[in-house]
């Protein structure tokens, strides 16, 4: 078994927090950075105490802010005292990214801008990923993933007609789009390093890093003046496309249909599609959808949702249910046999649940090595990283500059 | 101004998979060519089209994606394609590739087969449910993936089905994670001279967006469900105003910012029986949990939300450091001061003479920064070029031609 570790003799000073810059840093930590959050228990993380908690008092209890952290180091620093930016400064000396995700200026307050980084490090790879960038009107706005969705269009888009919409459910914005684009141009930034010595700054703002990925509203309105509005599950050339109720409670399956060979087959496995006269060409699907899903769910409901799944794949439908956490986490049998979930012993929470990497390779491992850190609790490999004296190392923790 | 994957030559045979993952490479400055099957790349034909002419070469979204990139059109199924193919592969770096798993190996084309020949290939395989695994061969869409990969389950209205997000974002989730991948596996063939194959699984990258629903199940074994426009608790959730619906995410610890100073707002506001809201029990998780407290505050926030319009609400609510958003529309992104300040949407590629506009820079990078420098390719548009660089000569072009290997 490889244990290859592609990033290992990189070290991030990584001041990022809540969702999408520890999505971030996760990547470098999980391929063998060395990655050292620099924390404060008196502001501490907000997800360490986003739920779901095992607890419900301390700030090494949270699921949220476990599976976002695996791999790192946490140390506890009171920012306000000069000493804790002289040890940061010390540490990024020997360091290669410094990170954040703060609104503008906070590390400049602190003196860790990047002009000032670059006096102690001077090819340091610099990346500050604020909501909304640094320069403009609106750049010291503060928002979450969600916030995000509904600024970039996101939440707009995704709805039924007459109704309110309603978006994705989740701080999408967190999980994929800003962490990938961030690590991908950190990566970038490395790889350029590694050809000329050289480092550089690196800004991103989470919005329009977001909007990249949802291009499709802005293209319709910058080049045709059009305002794309939420049709539900609607597609330009697929039909059927939708997802039906099945047996059960809240049981469904997704199905879509977008060429005649599909069409064909789904008419062998629904009888009642089968020379249906209102059926028979796409342009007659299209004018009697509603009839069209009365009759196809009519066939789902009958059956449970794996069952449909099943049957349509038999004949070579794109179709899948829509699966819930429980059967995410405990019954899909191909996450299963891919290993996608992860267990780490954590020593606050136990064993707990992790998301796995969505990719594997045949030459490195991408088991985790160790759960989330507890606050803090990397503050005595300070002494080695700084060449601290033990009394040196007690006088900052009793000057509260080590918290 | 260097760019920074100047260095880098990559083969995109993934169609709408992966496209955006190869546009990531592409605009940091690698050298990316398409290989186009005969009928042309699927997304041509996709819209929105410009002036909506459905004209496969005004794809507004083939524009978006493909600019900076090369095309060359062929058939890797005959054997001089097939010859063709490796001599690309022979000269490139990364290969990026959605093929159902096993196709490849049926014309000797897999990187199994391949692996001795071409040591070096860091080989992206970017498929529905990844490469092993009993669904490995199963037919997919983003519509089928958002499903089975949990993020559907989470979206949508109670009383209506649950909802994919419009967009394609599936494969927007999978083609940044492969580019991520690929780069953590070029960082290992620094180190030991070798490539790598990968096998990105979409369902997993869409399973990424599923927030904490796992570990909700994991740790108090409940299903989380979607909630639609419905309050998560009483200050979160989406508001109706003057000109449409409004965000506010004014949560406390562990969950939002503002709900002090959204109380405050909304008894300056002077919203009747808004001064309960003050009472200790309103900074009380459980109680802001239970339905009868998002019952007794919903129509307390709906007075105040309307009588304003988005923006004036996202303006003083941003100024009282309360976390909220107004749902955007295009244009209200296309207007927005902020945007245009920061320049971010401009020409991304060309349709004749006409610029396309849209997103630009997803991050500013100072010394290597992003840049489009070339509208993306007609079909087959380096057909010649490349095949000279190859070595093939104009004879040996026109024979390629005439046995329909490429356009």
């Amino acid at each position: 078994v490889s244990t290859a570790k592609p990033l290992e003799g990189i070290r991030i000073v990584d001041f990022t927090w809540v969702g999408a810059g520890s999505f971030t840093t996760k990547f470098f930590a999980d391929f063998g950075a060395e990655v050292i959050k620099i924390e404060s228990t008196t502001r501490p993380d907000q997800l360490r105490r986003a739920e779901p908690l095992v607890g419900d008092k301390g700030l090494n209890e949270s699921g949220y802010f476990a599976n976002r952290n695996t791999n790192k180091k946490s140390i506890t620093l009171n920012m306000k005292d000069p000493r804790s930016v002289a040890i940061v400064k010390e540490l990024i000396k020997d360091s290669d990214i410094v990170a954040n995700s703060f609104t503008p200026n906070t590390m400049e307050k602190w003196g860790l801008g990047y002009e000032e980084v670059k006096k102690v490090k001077d090819d340091v790879i610099y990346l500050c990923m604020p909501m909304q960038g640094t320069t403009g009107p609106h750049k010291d706005f503060l928002g979450y993933g969600l916030t995000i969705n509904a600024l970039i269009g996101m939440i707009h888009m995704n709805g039924l007609p007459g109704r309110p919409p309603v978006g994705t459910g989740t701080n999408y914005p967190d999980h994929v789009p800003n962490p990938g684009h961030a690590a991908f141009a950190v990566l970038s930034a490395i790889e350029y390093k590694n050809r000329t010595g050289e480092g550089q700054y690196i800004e991103l703002s989470q919005v329009e890093s977001s909007i990249s990925i949802f291009p499709e509203p802005l293209l319709a309105y910058l080049n045709n003046n059009e305002i794309m509005e939420a049709k539900g599950h609607q597609h330009p050339t697929k039909i059927p496309y939708g997802i039906y109720r099945c047996q059960g409670e809240d049981r469904w399956c997704a199905l879509s249909v977008g060429n005649d060979q599909e069409w064909e087959s789904l008419c062998q496995a629904i009888p009642a599609l089968r020379n249906h006269p209102h059926f028979d060409t796409i342009e007659k699907r299209r004018a009697n959808e509603k009839q069209l899903d009365e009759v196809i769910s009519k066939w789902t409901i009958e059956q449970t949702a794996e069952d449909v799944m099943a049957c349509l794949q038999g004949h070579g439908i794109p179709s899948g249910i829509v699966q819930d956490a429980e059967d995410l986490v405990s019954k899909d049998k191909n996450l299963q046999q891919r290993q996608f979930w992860q267990r780490l012993d954590h020593a606050v929470m136990g064993e707990t649940l992790y998301h796995g990497t969505p990719f594997k390779f045949n030459k490195i491992p991408t088991a985790y090595r160790q759960a989330a850190p507890l606050i803090g609790q990397h503050n005595e490999e300070l002494k080695k990283w700084l060449h601290l004296s033990e009394e040196d190392y007690q006088k900052l923790l009793d000057d509260r500059v080590i918290q | 101004l260097p760019r920074a994957l100047e260095h880098l030559k990559l083969l995109d045979l993934s169609q709408s998979m992966g496209a955006y993952c190869s546009k990531l490479l592409a605009n940091m400055g690698a050298d990316v060519t398409l290989i186009e099957p005969l009928q042309g790349h699927r997304q041509r034909s996709e819209g929105p089209f410009l002036h909506n002419q459905r004209d496969p070469s005004k794809s507004l979204k083939f524009h978006y994606l493909h600019a900076d990139k090369k095309s060359l059109c062929m058939d890797i199924e005959k054997t001089e394609g097939k010859l063709l193919l490796k001599k690309m592969f022979d000269r490139s770096d990364i290969v990026i590739e959605s093929f159902t798993p096993g196709y490849l190996q049926s014309l000797g084309l897999s990187y199994e087969q391949l692996q001795e020949e071409y040591p070096h290939l860091i080989w992206c395989s970017i498929t529905p449910f990844g490469q092993f695994g009993p669904y490995r061969e199963y037919k997919a869409d983003d519509l089928t993936l958002m499903s089975m990969g949990g993020m559907a389950y989470l979206a949508g209205y109670p009383d209506d089905s649950p909802l994919a997000s419009f967009g394609e974002i599936s494969y927007y989730s999978a083609s940044l994670c492969a580019a991520v991948a690929i780069m953590i596996a070029l960082q290992n063939r620094h180190k030991t001279n070798a490539g790598d194959f990968i096998d990105v699984s979409i369902q997993e990258c869409v399973a990424l967006g599923t927030e904490t629903a796992p570990q909700f199940y994991d740790l108090q074994g409940s299903v989380r469900k979607r909630l639609g426009y419905a309050q998560r608790e009483p200050g979160m959730g989406i508001y109706p105003c003057k000109d449409g619906y409004i965000l506010f995410y004014a949560g406390e610890i562990g969950g939002g910012t503002g709900w002090v100073r959204l109380v405050e707002w909304l008894n300056e506001e002077e919203i009747p029986d808004a001064e309960q809201l003050l009472l200790p029990q309103w900074r009380d998780k459980e109680w802001k949990k239970k339905e009868e407290a998002k019952e007794i505050f919903y129509p307390l926030m709906e007075q105040f939300t309307k009588r304003y319009t988005k923006d004036e609400l996202f303006m003083e609510g941003q100024r009282r450091k309360v976390a909220l958003g107004p749902i955007n529309h295009a244009k209200d992104l296309a207007d927005s001061v902020h945007l245009k300040d920061r320049q971010f949407f401009g020409p991304v590629s060309q349709i004749e003479q006409e610029e396309v506009l849209g997103p630009g820079a997803p991050y500013r990078l100072s010394i290597t920064p992003w840049r489009i420098e070339k509208p993306a390719p007609a079909q087959g548009e380096d057909n010649v070029r490349i095949l000279q660089q190859l070595g093939f000569d104009d004879q040996d072009v026109s024979r390629l031609k005439e046995m329909g290997v490429i356009t």
